[in-house]
């Protein structure tokens, strides 16, 4: 359905309603007719007789006009306004006269009267002209005023937010000079609001020297708009803080035609996670390049192997076929030496593919540090000072000892020969520390807890980004080509990754580099506190422990007392068998090592399968990974725990092994 | 004295076997466990099985855990060119995989004799 819009009857009536005229003659007639006309106009009106009862009218709104009469029996119609302007800042009114008394029309005008009437015959036609020409007045000023209002209420908004702002807000002229700064700015400059003033904004943003910015504004006043940019600001105590800047155009402020307005914002904090996140993600794919190095390298040394296998195989046979005498054996024999060389690079390759996996054992790396120093310390030249700083209190670690040695060696032998030439300073220290949660965070290789950390530096040549990017992959070298195969620093790498633990190098261009080695402290001489101990879950059953090492023997059973189990141990592994044989039912579980002389844990287990199918058993090694799942099953072991031996796995493996 | 060779790369097999026959030994061989184990059944005089062990592959393991079950007097050596893990304590890390011996590639032929006359002695 469609309503039918109403028709306003005259679009002034409604401007006429908001005034309300106060009729004030003492003439009952022409008040009368005065009010009907103008009530008939759409006026709200009033009427008063006498000054008196005009004052009980008036109430000082500012939609009240006094229609006037200069006579009245009170008093004149001056004297009513010299007492309501006493009380009233605004009264707007139109004066009422007889015929003849134009001159006091003229004086009321200048008391501020709004228009005059005087009243001749007929009179009242012109009245309602009159009055709405006064009123139309009235609402321009009105409006102008609040306008003018509204102004100086948006300016006091606009200086609020300008001051509040968490946005440093600085304002330039054309010239680039400071007009006016909030007080986030003057926080983040460091500067007095004093020294800003007229300050040339190059002092402040030095980048700005560069033509671009003027190009920026001159394109502004094109009306163009430009994005947001980042900036650094230099600040009074010349730090350099990012920023990001966006600028507006302002017209006619500050008393300028044109003014820029800066919007400043610090964004060093996102700058710094930005940073950290590009670093973290920079290292994880560099350690992913090295894994897929390895891989590879892994994969191709073993075909290799196969390959060099005939060469080196048949040049052999053929050398020992020929007589002493024929000049062929030169030839074969440097075919030989060639294979041979190859033979040793593989090897290298498969340390740094960490494919080769010996066995480790609890280890004083201070030990091996101080053996390798030793060995070297003759081929390093007299003009390196040595410097060491090994603390012998360290924890033990688990590794391998001939890679260690290695580790060492090669750092220290990278490091002087970095300093062959111009000499320098070789430091060597050894210390305990302890991984923090945010440096393993920033480090993904390094886990939290105690490490042992190796440092090797040098005062030697140093390294470029470029060239630290890829220190670490196989055959990169920066060596003359007979100094070395570029295989010495992967080769740490690999080793030390193999040791679950990290390297990281620190290196300047002229100034040296430091290598930091992180190790694990190996956690099994590590105390474990009652309130730790009662998180761990432990159990009643008899558990039989197999191992040819005593002191093993030894820490697993108090480990297992303490966690409250019934344990028996045995030495030889058929031993164990034949108790187990004895006992088939006496034991709900058999820990046993991997390697033994006469029976392996393998075999053991297996023989166990035998005895009673789903004979629970675990198997301890050092090998870790090196154990296949198929072998696995195929002897029957339930579950691996890696050596060294911790209480919370060890705990927690039983547990699976034994409820499931 | 006969020896079984067990290697899929032709190369590596006819040199192992040509320094065998050179040092009077009766040989035979075979490109796969599968054709080995072949092999054995028609042949009962072997006294030493030479394999590559296939590393990781499953065949190599395989292989040997058969013959320790089915041919317990018969003495294995594993050769191998993916690890030198395998190198590092001879006789412990041999018998976990059930081989006696174990020799690293490449070699050279007095590697490999020393070995097999360690194992048939």
């Amino acid at each position: 359905m469609v309503k039918k819009q109403k028709k306003s009857v005259s679009s002034g009536n409604q401007d006429q309603a908001s005034y309300k005229i106060i009729i004030i003659d003492d003439d009952e007639s022409v008040n009368r007719l005065i009010q009907r006309t103008l009530d008939r106009e759409g006026f709200r009106t009033e009427s008063a007789r006498t000054g008196k009862e005009a004052f009980s009218k008036f109430t000082g709104r500012d939609d009240e006009i006094l229609l006037l009469d200069y006579q009245l029996p009170d008093m004149t119609g001056k004297e009513v306004l010299r007492s309501l302007s006493k009380k009233y800042q605004r009264i707007h009114f139109v004066i009422m006269t007889g015929h003849g008394d134009e001159k006091i029309a003229v004086d009321m005008m200048k008391l501020g009267a709004r228009d005059y009437i005087i009243k001749r015959p007929n009179f009242i036609y012109l009245l309602t002209p009159k009055i709405k020409r006064v009123c139309a007045e009235i609402d321009k000023e009105r409006h102008f005023m609040q306008t003018e209002e509204s102004l100086k209420e948006s300016e006091e908004k606009y200086k609020a937010s300008f001051n509040k702002s968490r946005d440093a807000i600085l304002v330039f002229s054309r010239e680039r000079r400071i007009v006016d700064v909030n007080q986030r700015f003057v926080e983040l400059s460091g500067c007095l609001e004093t020294e800003l003033e007229s300050m040339h904004l190059q002092v402040l943003f030095p980048e700005t020297a560069d033509p671009k910015t003027e190009e920026r504004l001159r394109s502004m006043l094109h009306g163009k708009e430009i994005p947001i940019f980042e900036a650094k600001l230099l600040t009074k105590n010349k730090m350099i803080i990012p920023v990001e800047i966006g600028v507006t155009m302002l017209t006619n402020c500050y008393d300028q035609e044109f003014v820029f307005q800066a919007n400043i914002r610090d964004i060093s904090r996102r700058k710094q996670a930005e940073a950290d996140k590009t670093k973290l993600e920079e290292q994880l794919r560099r350690s992913q390049k090295l894994e897929t190095i390895g891989t590879l390298a892994g994969g191709i040394a073993h075909d290799f192997n196969n390959i060099l296998t005939p060469i080196m195989g048949y040049a052999d046979m053929a050398l020992a076929d020929l007589p002493s005498t024929n000049p062929l054996r030169n030839d074969l024999e440097a075919i030989l030496n060639g294979a041979y060389r190859a033979k040793d690079l593989v090897e290298q390759i498969l340390l740094f593919s960490r494919q080769i996996e010996k066995e480790r054992k609890p280890l004083g790396l201070h030990l091996i540090v101080k053996e390798g120093l030793k060995l070297i310390r003759p081929s390093i030249p007299t003009t390196i000072d040595i410097r060491q700083r090994i603390d012998d209190s360290c924890d033990k670690i688990m590794a391998d000892p001939s890679q260690m040695h290695e580790v060492v060696v090669n750092l220290c032998t990278n490091a002087w020969q970095a300093m062959e030439e111009k000499g320098g300073t070789l430091t060597i220290e050894l210390r305990q520390v302890e991984v923090d949660a945010a440096t393993a965070k920033s480090n993904p290789n390094l886990k939290e807890g105690q490490h042992v950390r190796l440092t090797v530096s040098d005062t030697g040549t140093g390294m470029d980004d470029a060239i630290l990017e890829r220190i670490f992959e196989p055959f990169f070298t920066t060596k003359a080509v007979d100094k070395g195969t570029g295989m010495g620093l992967s080769v740490v790498h690999g080793i030390v990754r193999g040791h679950h633990g990290d390297i990281l190098v620190y290196s300047e261009p002229g100034k040296g580099t430091t290598f930091h080695v992180y190790l694990p402290v190996t956690s099994s001489e590590k105390k474990i506190s009652k309130k730790e101990l009662a998180a761990i879950q432990g159990g009643e059953e008899s558990i039989l422990v197999v191992d040819d090492e005593e002191v093993v023997l030894n820490v697993v059973q108090k480990m297992l007392k303490r966690l409250g189990y019934k344990v028996d141990i045995c030495n030889r592994s058929i031993d164990a068998l034949k108790t187990i044989r004895r006992h088939p039912e006496k034991y709900h579980l058999v820990i046993s090592d991997l390697t033994m002389p006469d029976m392996t844990g393998l075999i053991l287990s297996e023989r166990l399968q035998q005895i009673r199918p789903e004979f629970p058993t675990i198997i301890m090694t050092g090998f870790g990974e090196s154990l296949q799942e198929d072998i696995l099953h195929h002897y029957g072991v339930h579950e691996v725990t890696g050596k060294p031996i911790i209480i919370r796995e060890l705990a927690a493996v039983i547990r699976k092994v034994l409820d499931t | 004295m006969h020896i079984l060779v067990i290697e899929d790369d032709a190369e590596v097999r006819d040199m192992v076997c040509k320094m065998l026959k050179d040092e009077e030994y009766e040989v035979v061989s075979a490109i796969n466990g599968r054709e080995g184990m072949e092999l054995l059944r028609n042949e009962s005089n072997i006294d030493l099985v030479i394999t590559d062990i296939l590393m990781p592959e499953k065949e190599g393991i395989e292989t040997i855990r058969e013959l320790k079950r089915d041919y317990p007097s018969i003495k294995i050596l594993a050769i191998s060119g993916g690890s030198r893990f395998l190198l590092h304590d001879f006789l412990r890390s041999a018998k976990l995989l059930g081989a006696d011996l174990t020799l690293s590639k490449p070699f050279v032929k007095k590697d490999l004799l020393k070995v097999v006359k360690l194992l048939l002695e």
